[in-house]
């Protein structure tokens, strides 16, 4: 039946519709949810104030005496080892390895306040980020007692600072694919290969890296086959070339591997589990508030310079403020279900994918709200926090997941619901 | 010792009865089915608010689950409003609700119509008096009028004061309280409109796949998904806000922000559900606009998201230049 009455006709096209519309099927599958599986219930951290408390004012003690400053991004930006042992010393780093191993054995969520408070203060912390946030994790679930036992105490002393050794120059979105190959030999791995985007690799003394040792022809698919490897970035065979990004700066850095042997206790986890190994923990590492909170610092000092009682326009602030307020319980709702053992992968892309469009958006927001005062010649210290940013931001929806490979894995996530 | 405060247990089993008893009425555009879904929600003691020695009522935060619900199926029934106007008499010291009102918040002496105003329902208005609020309690007529979403409006008769009294909460408070309970039946619609997306998807075939297998529409559906996620919880937080402040762990500014992402997620959803649903979505037959135009009525309702957005900048502005520290 084509129904070319009004009004349809009026559409502007030839609407053809077979059949009556109210027969449209609808399973009854849609009323027997409640809310669809990856709508996270809302919680709230509480009992938080006495910590944050503690952070800021050391924190403020500690730029003043050693005189940082905030600065945006600085979980990747701003390298400073002396910062991360004086935060080692107050017990803040380390903080969920277990104290037989060096660390304080607090709970994540407890780690979870103290990371908001360092980045909202623009904290150096690039140092150990990769080393407490994501070495530390895999050793305590992947690592022989001997690895713990020789890593842990000097990750948690702040001593030992680390780097992912993940994508290849080929190799971005598509991970699993990786060419970087080992060959077993006597008495260990012969590893040859190249890795790219290794965030602090000219500074660190270790990387973990994704390597292939089974071929895809034998393994049957590229998801098998992968194992993980520590690698001394001292070894012969290893060359690290700093890479210049766009602000000058050179914080990321291309490894080559040729022909470097590495003893079978360098192996992390189990040979040919790599993959799993990598993926188990991309929902802790898409939600925490470093997805949301990168140019936290610039906001805060737009933030001060405004007048409160200017007549001006501030919807565009109000609502950066209510997402970025709808943001944190997000990530804190995301933080107490890994507290809990559970991994809920779908809404932690989605926190990603919200958080680091915001990062740039609030950018754009104070741009348009600062106006004059954001010249390009200004020499004030939003201006200078500002152009950081700007020149940091494409960075924040590439990388750890571009936000377009996100929504792929939250329809995947929505369809098996 | 830092630790989780989620959603009461008990909270989540009233949406879960509520759910089944209200299933069947989904979108069906049938007005004694509505009512009678109605009574039975009033009969169940799920529209009561609580009064001190009067009979046993809910609590804001239980239901606000069941107005999620009646957000979901598309209930064509006062519910928020019947409860809104007993819970706002109790905060006077005089004035008890005792039959079915409706409520009109702000009500400038121009504004006459009024949702749900008619002979048998009058109104309680809400007026800011100083800093204080008054409710002012007056008669009304149908007037053949409706909303956006088809609720019908009545005519508040001027001159027919019937009660009154003075609130212990401010305007403010009030508005809050009330935008936060129809930020639940938004998000609850969301949602609805959201699972008619994704199914449509899933049925509806082209080019010989279902079109949800298309990035476009998938990136589309994906994007929908984060949205409500962050709105839903968000609103699941900032309901634990109450205007005595009993809750120190969710501040005014938790409350605005929640309103404002619904509004803001209402406005979203409406278009993206009709876009995926293409043009049998736009007609009267199918069953999308029941929830589509629900949610670009309430999102209208009150002061709008940029309005509520200009209120939570300068709250915020007020509290000093330390930003982070007011929120966190």
């Amino acid at each position: 039946m084509v129904l070319r009455t009004p009004p349809y006709d009026r559409l502007g096209c030839d609407v053809t519709i077979a059949g009556d519309i109210s027969e449209i099927p609808l399973s009854n599958g849609m009323s027997d949810q409640m809310r669809p599986n990856w709508l996270l219930e809302g919680s709230q951290l509480t009992g938080t104030a006495g910590l944050r408390s503690e952070i800021r004012q050391f924190l403020a003690e500690d730029s003043q005496e050693f005189g940082w400053s905030p600065r945006p991004d600085s979980w990747l930006m701003a390298w400073d080892e002396g910062f991360s042992k004086r935060l080692a010393g107050r017990g803040w780093l380390g903080m969920t390895i277990p104290i037989e191993f060096g660390g304080t054995g607090d709970d994540a969520l407890a780690r979870f306040v103290v990371t908001e408070e360092l980045l909202a203060a623009g904290a150096p912390v690039a140092a150990h980020w990769i080393a407490d946030r994501q070495t530390a994790p895999q050793l305590l679930k992947f690592g022989t007692d001997e690895q713990k036992a020789s890593l842990l105490p000097r990750i948690a002393r702040g001593e030992l600072f680390t780097a992912l050794g993940l994508s290849e120059p080929d190799i971005g979105s598509d991970l699993a694919a990786v060419k970087t190959h080992g060959q077993r030999v006597d008495g260990g791995w012969r590893i040859d290969g190249r890795k790219i985007w290794t965030s602090g690799g000219t500074h660190a003394s270790l990387l973990t890296a994704l390597v292939r040792t089974t071929p895809i022809s034998e393994s049957g698919r590229k998801q098998a086959g992968l194992t993980q490897f520590f690698i001394d970035l001292d070894a012969p065979g290893v060359e690290v070339r700093p890479i210049s990004l766009i602000n000058g700066e050179q914080h990321f850095a291309e490894v080559l591997l040729d022909g470097v042997v590495v003893r079978e206790s360098s192996v992390l986890g189990v040979v040919g589990e790599g993959w799993s190994q990598v993926t188990a923990e991309l929902a802790y590492e898409r939600s925490g508030p470093e997805r949301m909170m990168s140019t936290l610092p610039v906001l805060l000092e737009f933030f001060r310079s405004l007048d409160p009682y200017a007549t001006g326009e501030v919807s565009s602030l109000g609502f950066a403020l209510a997402r970025f307020i709808s943001l944190r319980k997000l990530s804190g709702t995301i933080a107490s279900e890994l507290n809990t053992g559970r991994a809920p992968e779908v809404p932690a892309a989605m926190a990603k994918d919200l958080g680091t469009a915001f990062e740039q958006e609030v950018l754009e927001m104070i741009r348009s709200s600062a106006g004059a005062d954001l010249d390009d010649t200004s020499a004030s210290a939003l201006g200078v926090l500002y152009r950081q940013a700007m020149l940091q931001s494409p960075g924040f929806t590439i990388r750890g997941g571009t936000s377009e490979i996100l929504r792929t894995v939250i329809a995947r996530g929505m369809r098996q619901g | 010792m830092v630790s989780t405060q989620g959603i009461p247990e008990h909270v989540a089993e009233i949406e879960d009865a509520v759910s089944a008893m209200l299933e069947e009425v989904a979108e069906v555009p049938e007005p004694a089915l509505h009512q009678r879904a109605f009574r039975n929600l009033v009969d169940g003691g799920f529209v009561r608010s609580p009064v001190e020695g009067g009979a046993e009522g809910i609590e804001l935060r239980e239901f606000a689950a069941v107005l999620r619900v009646c957000g979901r199926v598309g209930l064509d029934a006062p519910v928020l409003e019947d409860y809104f106007a007993q819970w706002v008499a109790a905060t006077t010291s005089s004035l008890r609700i005792g039959s079915p009102h409706t409520v009109a918040l702000g009500g400038s002496d121009g504004r006459r119509l009024v949702k749900w105003a008619d002979e048998h329902r009058p109104v309680v208005v809400i007026r800011h008096l100083g800093a204080a609020a008054e409710l002012v309690v007056v008669a009304a007529i149908s007037s053949g009028d409706v909303t956006l979403a088809g609720e019908p409006l009545g005519c508040i008769r001027l001159g027919t004061t019937l009660d009154w009294g003075a609130s212990d909460l401010t305007f403010e408070q009030i508005e809050t309280q009330f935008a936060l309970l129809r930020s639940a039946m938004i998000i609850g619609a969301a949602e609805r409109a959201m699972q008619l997306s994704e199914k449509y998807s899933v049925d509806r075939e082209q080019f010989g796949k279902p079109i949800g297998q298309f990035q476009a529409i998938e990136q589309k559906l994906a994007t929908l998904a984060s949205h409500l996620t962050i709105a839903s919880v968000s609103l699941d937080v900032a309901l634990e806000w109450s205007p005595d402040g009993a809750s120190s762990a969710v501040s005014h500014l938790d409350a605005m922000a929640a309103i404002i992402e619904a509004r803001v997620l209402a406005g979203l959803v409406a278009r993206s559900a009709h876009q995926i649903h293409g043009a049998l979505g736009f007609t009267k037959e199918h069953r999308l606009h029941h929830t589509t135009r629900r949610l670009w009525s309430w999102r209208d309702e009150g002061p709008t998201e940029a309005e509520w957005a200009i209120r939570l900048a300068r709250s915020a502005l007020r509290r000093g230049d330390a930003l982070w520290e007011t929120i966190a």
